[in-house]
């Protein structure tokens, strides 16, 4: 005699299979810019918390040091975020968004002291007699900037068994060209725990 | 039971396979010593042949020196197998292949590719679809030694390429992927402080240079470049306390004929050489060839009710201690004294106690769908299949032993004082007894010396068994 259960066995464990297979099956979506990617190394989450902590603290203060009503916001040059942890980020997509949010918020102005070299090739090529008269700019006009931002992000990173602690700190100043003074400076911490399955290998 | 497991269990195991990212990369750039390094490879290898179209032909055609015929292998394995189980160590053989040939783009394609895949985390499921196949037939995950090796051969790539922001980071996590034991410290992988250090002099962050060196000296207390390499760092960190006592235990060390000068003014060229072949894996049990022994564990692969619980362990390679020298022309010859041993850097993730667990719930799920295979077979009784089920059960049983072939035994380092102006320079081996190996003597011409915070660094792979190979 046969028993079901038995008979039943291999189609049960056949729909266990497919259904598991399914979910190994590669899929490729949109999903929202906002969801929390949760991952124990540095994330897009982390870098949006990060400039984001960073203009909600930069804002406050600038209330202090230039107010809404000036009619020309301070001019700021960006300086490359150092990276010092372990991880390949690109600091400056943190200090873009800053950038950006700053911008829109029109609270400060900035200068691009990146692409000098460009713009000095410029000028020469506006004195060479190439360009038309009219149009070629003359040096001497570059505004300067009132305040320096500047940057590090670090990072701890401790394993202890299947656990690993990352710790990251990105720390950000604004420093007055003229005085050398540190008007402002803040910092934003995360600490981040993944633990490693008992059979990973 | 009529429901045959086999199949899905298969396809579960290729869909289990993560999948390769794919990268675009600007064409490879060579180096000034690519040709050379092929050139004097092509004179030290056999030239006749071609090497079998597997992982193990390309390794072993390798190390005879077959470097192009050994590439063009596992180029082609990489590239028709990105989904194959062992994907990682064909992109790690690669990216040997070409930090030999001063390819340094390739290898940061190839130890980028490996590195991604191994650190991959695997997902609940996938660590359950792995554990239905035998233990060969899993993704290879790698070993920390192997993770922190790729990491420091991927920052000297960056570094060759004046990329000093991406290689320290390569050094950071070098570090962090071994955390040794076996000489006492929480890192103990000297070559990967000096280097990291070294790239600190070039981005002028000299109290983290202090930092490296100053590693370097506690573990290699006895090596005179660390102690010139921590008096440089602390000079120009404006730290004359430790820079004095740098110098002095320099003094002490190093003959007076090869000292580079205190200012760090001597023009001299770095040279890390690697030689022998890496710690390999063996199962217990077996004897040092790696061959399997008849009387030990056939009995359990024979036996598919029990499970095999051989472990593998990690045994150094039979290779003739080669001590290195090096010198420029009419100068005394400077020794590259051994600063790491890779075989006292491998270990098992998760030690004895995690491999024994994986190979416990491993082979037992592994056997209880043999095991129901082997009853269905059994019940329609031909012994011919059943003996053809044994000897394929005897294979999926066989222990893991994969490892990444053309790691070196040991990593050697010196600086060699070289004047600015293109001249010639000899590096020799000799063996245990001092005698000279004439295969491997080598000549490189054209080299300039640079202060030692610039210095150039050459890289130099000397094959395993040279002295056997040459004749004795």
């Amino acid at each position: 005699m046969t028993n079901p259960v038995r008979n039943r066995l291999p189609a049960g464990l056949l729909v266990v299979a497919v259904t598991s297979l399914c979910s190994c099956s590669g899929s490729s979506v949109y999903v929202p810019t906002a969801s929390v990617t949760q991952t124990g190394t540095f994330s897009d989450t982390d870098m949006r918390m990060m400039a984001t902590a960073m203009y909600a603290s930069l804002q406050k203060r600038l209330a202090a040091i230039a107010p809404t009503d000036s009619v020309k916001p301070p001019v700021v040059a960006l300086v490359h975020l150092n990276n010092k942890t372990s991880e390949h980020i690109d600091t400056d997509a943190i200090a873009d968004k800053l950038q950006i949010e700053m911008m829109k918020a029109g609270s400060l102005r900035f200068v691009d002291r990146s692409k000098l070299q460009e713009v000095s090739k410029e000028y020469d090529l506006g004195g060479s007699g190439m360009i038309n008269p009219e149009t070629a700019k003359k040096a001497g006009n570059v505004t300067g900037a009132d305040f320096l931002l500047t940057g590090d992000i670090g990072s701890i990173v401790k394993s202890s068994g299947r656990e690993q602690i990352n710790f990251y700190r990105l720390s950000m100043r604004l420093v007055s060209v003229e005085t050398d003074e540190l008007v402002w400076a803040d910092d934003f911490e995360l600490k981040k725990s993944s633990t490693k399955g008992i059979l990973d290998w | 039971m009529s429901f045959r497991i086999a199949p899905v269990a298969v396809l579960s195991a290729v869909l289990a396979v993560v999948p390769c990212t794919g990268r675009a990369d600007p064409p490879p750039r060579g180096s000034p010593f690519s040709e050379w390094f092929k050139s004097v490879q092509v004179k030290s290898g056999p030239s006749s042949g071609e090497l079998p179209h597997t992982l193990d032909g390309a390794v072993s055609g390798y190390l005879d020196g077959r470097v192009a015929d050994a590439e063009a292998v596992v180029k082609s394995l990489a590239t028709e197998k990105p989904k194959d189980e062992s994907y990682p160590l064909y992109q790690l053989t690669l990216g040997s292949i070409s930090l030999c040939q001063g390819d340094y783009q390739a290898v940061q394609r190839s130890l980028t590719a490996a590195l991604e895949r191994m650190g991959a985390k695997l997902s609940t499921t996938a660590t359950g679809l792995a554990f239905i196949n035998a233990e060969t037939k899993r993704p290879y995950r790698g070993f920390p030694y192997e993770k922190m090796l790729a990491h420091t051969y991927l920052g000297l790539a960056f570094m060759q390429q004046s990329r000093s922001e991406d290689a320290r980071i390569e050094f950071a996590q070098a570090r962090e992927a071994q955390r040794g034991s076996a000489a006492g410290q929480e890192d103990d992988f000297a070559t990967g402080h000096f280097l990291e250090g070294l790239n600190f002099l070039h981005r002028k962050e000299y109290n983290d240079a202090q930092v490296s060196f100053r590693k370097v000296t506690e573990l290699h207390k006895e090596w005179p470049l660390g102690w010139f390499a921590l008096c440089r760092a602390s000079d120009l960190a404006h730290d004359a306390g430790e820079a004095g006592e740098a110098w002095s235990h320099y003094e002490a060390l190093a003959p007076a004929g090869a000292r580079l000068a205190r200012d760090g003014s001597t023009p001299c060229v770095l040279f890390l050489v690697e030689s022998g072949r890496g710690p390999h894996r063996w199962a217990s049990g077996h004897d040092a060839q790696g061959a399997r022994d008849p009387k030990a564990g056939a009995s359990n692969s024979n036996d598919n009710s029990k499970v095999d619980l051989t472990l593998a362990e990690w045994k150094p390679t039979d290779s003739p201690e080669i001590r290195v020298s090096i010198a420029c022309s009419d100068t005394a010859k400077v020794e590259a004294p051994k600063l790491d041993d890779l075989y006292f850097q491998a270990s098992t993730s998760g030690g004895i106690v995690g491999e024994a667990t994986r190979k416990l719930v491993g082979g037992l799920i592994h056997s209880f769908f043999s095991g129901d295979k082997s009853s269905k077979d059994g019940s329609k009784n031909n012994d011919k299949n059943k003996d053809q089920s044994k000897d394929q059960n005897k294979d999926d049983e066989n222990v893991d032993l994969r490892s990444w072939g053309t790691t070196p035994g040991a990593l050697h380092l010196a600086a060699v004082p070289v004047p600015a102006v293109p001249t010639t320079i000899e590096t020799t081996c000799s063996d245990k007894s001092g005698n000279n190996i004439e295969s491997l003597r080598r000549v490189m011409r054209f080299l300039r010396g640079q202060p030692f915070e610039r210095a150039p660094i050459v890289y130099e792979r000397i094959p395993p068994n040279a002295a056997s190979r040459a004749g004795g």
